[in-house]
């Protein structure tokens, strides 16, 4: 179980949240933060953080948002350049 | 990393300055991590127990394994070469910080909170009733909580507190106890709970849902948990959809608790109660508390009459920590938190140089583990900025000595991990911990 990072970061990437993380597994994606969903230990430090309630908890996720986890896992499945 | 040119003085900023960080937890070690970033050449981790890691340690709940993973990233800070772990050895009574100021140019205390606030009612003092900070140490194999002989008695418990450490010991006290099996808690905190099955746990939160501090995972796992159900009063619940963020985490959890109160009763070996509004008046009971009487928080009256008496054999307070006093250190003592301004030490209203706190120690026990990291920061930019001053204070010709603080090092630390992975095949589990001093200290069973 992982947290994941929604639409409401695009274009603000505010990186609070990249301040929190105790393992580093935030990162910049293309328009917004991405969280590795490999490397995240699921310790919610970086939940409360952001300004715009951008983070969810896998299972909080509303259906039309389950893309993110996707976006996620593919985004660093080709690496991030 | 921006470098000084060499004519300015030492390349490095910290070159040269010997540092001490007091406790080994995730605040300690952020701290030790930031330094060698910022590229300090010695650090001397010194923690009271034998054991490194803190709260990882001794406080994250064994059944969340996940974010025990963080020790792997701690681990590599402390077998930095640059980095010396001293455990066994306590700061102020072990070792005074006069001392600890004579052989280090700076030292970042990170000793946490880890005392547990008692409830100040009156039955406090009965058999059977604990603060979160002896109860937690209890199962997580601490070795100043211990009890081997049967600690628990049931059916029922019930727990004071609106935050997540309420909700692990309750969902300690629920699960199947062959859950924790694969961990690595004590044996004997594995036969204390199958010993004793828990079929109603009430956690009573003293103001109302809206207000409590739990996280929604945490949440959610009680109501995963197999064969308990979850039972809320739903009538004095506030509505979610009013929230005005309807994602953030008080709405979700709002939306959890209606969710459960809707839920028709079905029969479950056990059940977990929320009583949201009650205060805790009395422990009741002759040689064992038998009963907690709770009075609504806000009853303007005195009358007993909207008293709550429940029948339980286990009374856990889980209503906040304090920091422990380290001798020495300016303190504030209600609250344990070192007089500071920003991580700078403060004494009789001015800066310490070269004292410096970070993590719970420095703000109070809140924020998840991670929230530590920005102290962190902070302090390394501290020592930066000092670091001239805390060289020209070194008396001349002299060398620090921090080699002369001695304890029980890395090595030991790893001999106990290789007794707790013997200890664990036996149980199928990847460790199983050590939890006696005597044990700790000499790395054998």
């Amino acid at each position: 179980m992982v947290y994941v990072i929604t639409g409401s970061c695009v274009d603000v990437t505010d990186r609070s949240c990249v301040e929190q993380c105790p393992v580093d597994c935030i990162y910049e994606g293309d328009r917004k933060l991405e969280i590795h969903p490999d490397e995240c230990i699921d310790c919610g430090a970086c939940e409360p953080a952001c300004p715009v309630s951008a983070i969810s908890h896998e299972r909080d996720l509303a259906p039309s948002e389950v893309q993110y986890l996707d976006a996620a896992r593919e985004f660093f499945a080709r690496g991030r350049a | 990393m921006t470098r000084t040119p060499a004519s300015d003085g030492p390349r490095e900023p910290l070159c040269g300055l010997e540092v001490a960080v007091v406790g080994a937890g995730p605040s300690g070690v952020f701290a030790t991590q930031e330094l060698l970033r910022t590229g300090a050449h010695s650090v001397t981790v010194i923690d009271r127990l034998p054991a490194p890691y803190g709260l990882l340690r001794y406080g994250v709940a064994p059944d969340h394994q996940q974010m025990k993973q963080l020790i792997g990233s701690l681990q590599q800070v402390l077998t930095d070469p640059r980095v010396r772990f001293v455990g066994g050895v306590e700061v102020g009574r072990d070792l005074a910080t006069t001392t600890l100021r004579e052989r280090f140019d700076a030292i970042v205390y990170a000793a946490g909170a880890p005392i547990g606030r008692p409830l100040g009612v009156p039955g406090e003092g009965l058999p059977g009733v604990f603060t979160s900070e002896q109860f937690v140490g209890w199962y997580n194999a601490h070795p100043d909580h211990a009890v081997e002989d049967q600690l628990l008695h049931g059916p029922c418990a019930v727990v004071i507190g609106g935050g997540n450490v309420a909700l692990d010991v309750a969902r300690i006290l629920l699960l199947d106890p062959d859950e924790l099996v694969r961990t690595d808690v004590p044996d004997h905190v594995l036969a204390s709970l199958r010993a004793t099955r828990f079929t109603d746990v009430h956690v009573v939160v003293r103001r109302g849902a809206k207000e409590a501090n739990f996280t929604t995972k945490e949440l959610r796992e009680l109501g995963e948990l197999p064969g308990v159900g979850v039972i809320v009063d739903g009538s004095g619940l506030p509505d979610p959809s009013a929230e005005p963020d309807t994602r953030s985490r008080i709405a979700r959890n709002l939306e959890l608790f209606a969710g459960w109160a809707a839920e028709p009763a079905k029969p479950t070996r056990a059940r977990l109660h929320f009583h949201f509004g009650f205060s805790v008046r009395e422990a009741v009971g002759t040689d064992r508390v038998a009963s907690v009487r709770l009075r609504p928080t806000f009853s303007e009256t005195s009358d007993t009459d909207d008293d709550l008496l429940l029948r339980a054999q286990l009374l856990v307070s889980a209503v906040g920590y304090r920091g422990r006093e380290i001798q020495g250190i300016p303190t504030d003592p209600d609250s344990g938190i070192v007089t500071n301004v920003d991580g700078r030490i403060h004494r009789g209203g001015r800066v310490s140089l070269g004292e410096y706190v970070v993590g719970w120690q420095a703000r109070g026990p809140s924020g998840v583990i991670g929230t530590s990291k920005v102290d962190a920061r902070q302090v390394a930019s501290h020592l930066v900025e000092d670091a001239s001053a805390l060289r020209a204070r070194r008396p001349l010709g002299t060398a620090r000595d921090p080699l002369s603080v001695r304890g029980l090092g890395w090595a030991h630390w790893e001999r106990i991990e290789l007794a707790e992975q013997a200890l664990g095949e036996r149980r199928g589990a990847s460790s199983v911990k050590l939890f006696t001093w005597t044990s700790l200290r000499s790395a054998t069973p």
